[in-house]
């Protein structure tokens, strides 16, 4: 067994103690790397979730020491992200609660474990999907907007997350939704590897300007850009079970013949939108035996953040405006007041 | 009778289509293909798959597999079919997705979907359906190009340059649009502004199909290419697939055949058939009988092949197939007056079915109303059925004045004709023989023949001896350009067993000679101002 699968029973930094290991989380910071564990703390009752890393498999890699560096970077890169996130009281991202590293005899040199430990969370909102084929509106748009206030909290501090999609959106009991795993985030103030990757998150999701460009992302107003895309699959995951990215991709491999280039993102520009045009007629479908009578303004708001060119995207009433198109100050101010008429409906 | 059998002049410009017709017709593909490449993330959304096997899971990694084009993975098919086997649960785009994957999805593009019969009411339809998407997408050039042509399609030449104006300025670099616009402009007279765009982008002198284009364009307004070096360049890198280049080697062989370098441009034909577009094909066959280019294909495998198919299948004396084909060519350019002009002839002479040629002018009047030789084979066709009133109002209604030479004298031979037809044969005689004169002067030995033909069938019903004379020379002129049927119906006049049997193309009512005066002062000032 690796070192960082025999964490359960241990007694960690400030009281918590490892329970069992729930799922291994590859899409978090050093991918197939890292170890998850329930853990709850002896002295106040809390529980929360344990991320461990296991530099172990690293010396199975082809080159163990450029490994070791490349996630020991990722992991201070992370632990210091959240540690800010925590400093500036970012209250719709997840928090970690502690974090430390813990020795285990029997590993060599190779035992030392490190952790991070975050709030506990019932699950990620495909987990909450998967549970139920009903969707309730309320919620569905209380979680977008949380989801819309932590990107804005994070933006503001001039992070963007990059890897924004539904298994990095977490659901508690009560406090509602937070986002998730800053392990692809970008931070204006600190440079990190993931810097340097044209698409930082999942392919599945991923803007298209991503899948065209061979160079990183261009400034942070380029990462918001395609944050605030990313919002907008969210909205395609609870409606349509898909991302954005997979049903406009679905829409173009059904014209026949139609190959596009991999270099010209611009002169691509009319298929992608006429793709993007014929996926809204198909989401409007899918809103409307829920959304009824606020299927216009959700379909308005997605048509505005998943627009395939990044220059059209955002708000167009803050192209004129100071503040940045892609700010989504509007967004979570439509969604408040979109979630709680139906809340009050509800309770009517 | 005016045909475009055999135009002076063909060049290989772009088609101008619908968007989903074109890239049915492969003409929106790149060479280079977008490739997302496979991360980690895919193989966690199988292992995801694999332990839960909800729909949310399945969708994700179908989806993800759609975008990384892997479409052999097993695991990823059992996914598609779970979310087709729970479908009720499933969204819209969700089933999209799962079909998509097993290539269930509804192919439903069509290369014809308007029958030039019922194209108004379908176009409408669509007119109304294109403006209701540009209400909430405005800034979709490929919906403001489908609109510009939707509009030309019932005639409206002005709102179709305006949505083409809008396309054009929301994507000046597209392949498609630049094609689009290049016809749009040219249907409305304006090459030059065609041609600024296309010298503007700066895909142009990249990708060979927009190369092509530009070529075709600058000879079509007489002005001189600055690109056939680079287009040159482009077609020996050998960098790009014979279809993305075909059209590029047609266009440099025409330039050639032009020129006279007739060995030239058959090797660059012999190049641009290696995988053919529809319109190489019509381009060749056009090109046919002077180069001598042997290449077999079966019309049935290349879409869209109907300009091609109707002059094969005319040359071939096929004219029941080779007017079918033309219709078709009919609906794929309803806005080509080419096309329209070519069914009619087929239609009125080949095959003598007057009234299947009035219902195809008139079908294509809706796109060209004002197209004069449109009118001109209108007015023949009511005329050959003795409907003298009606020919004669269709002619009163052409501006001669805007007319060129080729076309006053097409316009005279119908007149001629009609005035033999009211009983004043002097004037016909001289009309007919004004226009065959001309034809022959400027070695339009085809128009020449038609004309003859339908003179010496006049002529033959007021003296059979001068009849059979100008039927002689329209058997003689026929030979020269190869035109079959004329040659066949001259023959069968002067046999001598059709000698004195009915004119067999024209069942014509006898004309009152109250009649014949009054007809005559109407169509004066007509025949007057063309001899100006």
């Amino acid at each position: 067994m690796r070192p960082a699968e025999c964490l359960s029973g241990t007694i960690l930094v400030d009281d918590w103690i490892a329970g069992d290991i729930v799922k291994p989380s590859p899409h978090s910071t050093g991918g197939c790397f890292s170890v998850g564990y329930q853990v709850s703390n002896s002295r106040t009752g809390a529980k929360g979730y344990l991320k461990a890393l296991d530099f172990s498999m690293i010396m199975q890699t082809a080159d163990p020491m450029r490994e070791l560096q490349s996630m020991t970077a990722a992991y201070n890169f992370e632990r210091d992200l959240l540690s800010k996130c925590k400093g500036r009281k970012m209250t719709r991202v997840v928090m970690p609660l502690a974090d430390g590293n813990v020795d285990l005899s029997g590993h060599g040199a190779i035992g030392k474990v490190f952790y991070i430990i975050f709030e506990c969370a019932n699950g990620d909102i495909r987990a909450q999907m998967a549970k139920t084929s009903y969707l309730d509106l309320a919620w569905c748009l209380r979680s977008l907007h949380h989801t819309a206030v932590g990107l804005q909290q994070l933006h503001q501090s001039q992070v963007a997350h990059q890897d924004l999609k539904p298994s990095n959106i977490l659901v508690f009991e009560k406090k509602g939704s937070k986002i998730a795993d800053l392990g692809r985030a970008h931070d204006s103030s600190t440079p990190s590897e993931i810097d340097y990757h044209p698409r930082p998150g999942d392919a599945g999701y991923a803007p298209f300007e991503q899948y065209y460009s061979s160079i990183p992302p261009l400034g942070f107003e380029a990462r918001r850009a395609a944050d605030i895309y990313l919002f907008g699959s969210i909205f395609f995951f609870y409606f349509s079970k898909c991302s954005a990215s997979q049903a406009i991709t679905t829409k173009l491999r059904q014209t026949p013949n139609l190959n596009l280039t991999n270099h010209d993102f611009i002169a691509d520009m009319p298929y992608l939108k006429k793709a993007y045009h014929e996926v809204m007629l198909d989401f409007r479908k899918d809103v409307l035996p829920i959304g009824k009578g606020l299927t216009d303004e959700i379909v308005r708001i997605v048509r505005e953040l998943c627009e395939p060119n990044p220059s059209e995207r955002g708000d167009r009433k803050n192209f004129t405006r100071h503040t940045s198109q892609y700010s989504l100050e509007r967004y979570i101010t439509a969604l408040n007041i979109l979630a709680l008429r139906v809340e009050m409906g509800q309770k009517r | 009778m005016s045909i475009s059998l055999d135009e002076k002049n063909r060049l290989l410009l772009p088609r101008w289509l619908p968007f989903e017709t074109a890239a049915k017709l492969g003409e929106v593909s790149s060479d280079a293909r977008l490739i997302v490449q496979r991360d980690s993330y895919f193989e966690a959304k199988k292992k995801d798959w694999k332990m839960y096997s909800g729909l949310v899971y399945a969708v994700d990694l179908v989806g993800t597999a759609i975008i990384i084009a892997d479409f052999e993975d097993s695991e990823v098919k059992a996914a598609a079919e779970y979310i087709l086997d729970v479908s009720n649960r499933g969204s819209h785009l969700a089933l999209d997705i799962a079909r998509t994957y097993v290539g269930i999805y509804p192919d439903t593009t069509k290369l014809l979907d308007t029958s030039s019969l019922n194209r108004m009411s379908l176009t409408n339809s669509k007119i109304s359906a294109t403006r209701k998407s540009l209400k909430y997408y405005p800034r979709n050039p490929i919906l403001w190009s489908d609109l510009a042509y939707f509009y030309a399609v019932i005639g409206h030449p002005e709102k179709s340059g305006k949505c083409m104006d809008v396309a054009i300025s929301l994507s000046p670099d597209n392949r498609f649009i630049l094609r689009s616009a290049t016809r749009c402009y040219l249907h409305a007279n304006n090459g030059e502004k065609a041609h600024f765009y296309l010298k503007r982008s700066a895909a142009t002198a990249k990708d060979p199909w927009l190369l092509a284009t530009e070529i075709s364009l600058a000879e079509a307004i007489h002005k001189k290419s600055t690109l056939v070096k680079q287009a040159r360049h482009i077609l020996e890198s050998q960098n790009f697939s014979n279809k993305t280049c075909s059209e590029l080697a047609g266009t440099l062989g025409t330039l050639e055949f032009s020129s006279g370098a007739l060995r030239a441009s058959k090797k660059l034909f012999h190049r641009a058939l290696l995988d053919p577009t529809e319109n190489t094909i019509a381009q060749t066959e056009w090109m046919n009988r002077t180069l001598g280019i042997h290449y077999e294909f079966s019309l049935d495998s290349i879409p869209g092949v109907y300009e091609a198919g109707a002059r094969i299948l005319y040359r071939g004396k096929d004219y029941k197939q080779s007017l079918e084909y033309a219709q078709q060519w009919m609906d794929f350019q309803p806005f080509s007056s080419r096309a329209a002009s070519f069914s009619s002839y087929i239609a009125s002479v080949c095959l003598r079915d007057h009234i299947t040629a009035i219902k195809l002018i008139e079908a294509a009047k809706l796109s060209a109303p004002h197209d004069s030789t449109l009118e001109n084979n209108h007015a023949f066709a009511l005329a050959s059925l003795g409907k003298i009133e009606e020919a004669i109002d269709v002619i009163r209604k052409i501006k001669v004045d805007n007319l060129d030479y080729m076309k006053r004298n097409i316009l005279n031979a119908t007149i001629g004709m009609i005035m033999y037809k009211v009983g004043e044969p002097i004037k016909g005689h001289d009309l007919y023989r004004q226009a065959v004169k001309y034809f022959q002067n400027e070695n339009r030995k085809d128009l020449a023949s038609v004309a003859s033909l339908f003179w010496g069938i006049e002529e033959s019903s007021i003296n059979k001896e001068k009849g059979a004379k100008i039927l002689n020379d329209a058997i003689s002129l026929a030979k020269y350009s190869n035109m079959e049927e004329i040659r066949e119906i001259a023959s069968l006049i002067l046999s001598p067993t059709g000698a004195h049997t009915e004119n067999p193309l024209s069942p014509t009512e006898e004309v009152q000679p109250t009649s014949r005066q009054k007809y005559s002062a109407l169509l004066a000032h007509t025949y007057t101002t063309i001899g100006e």
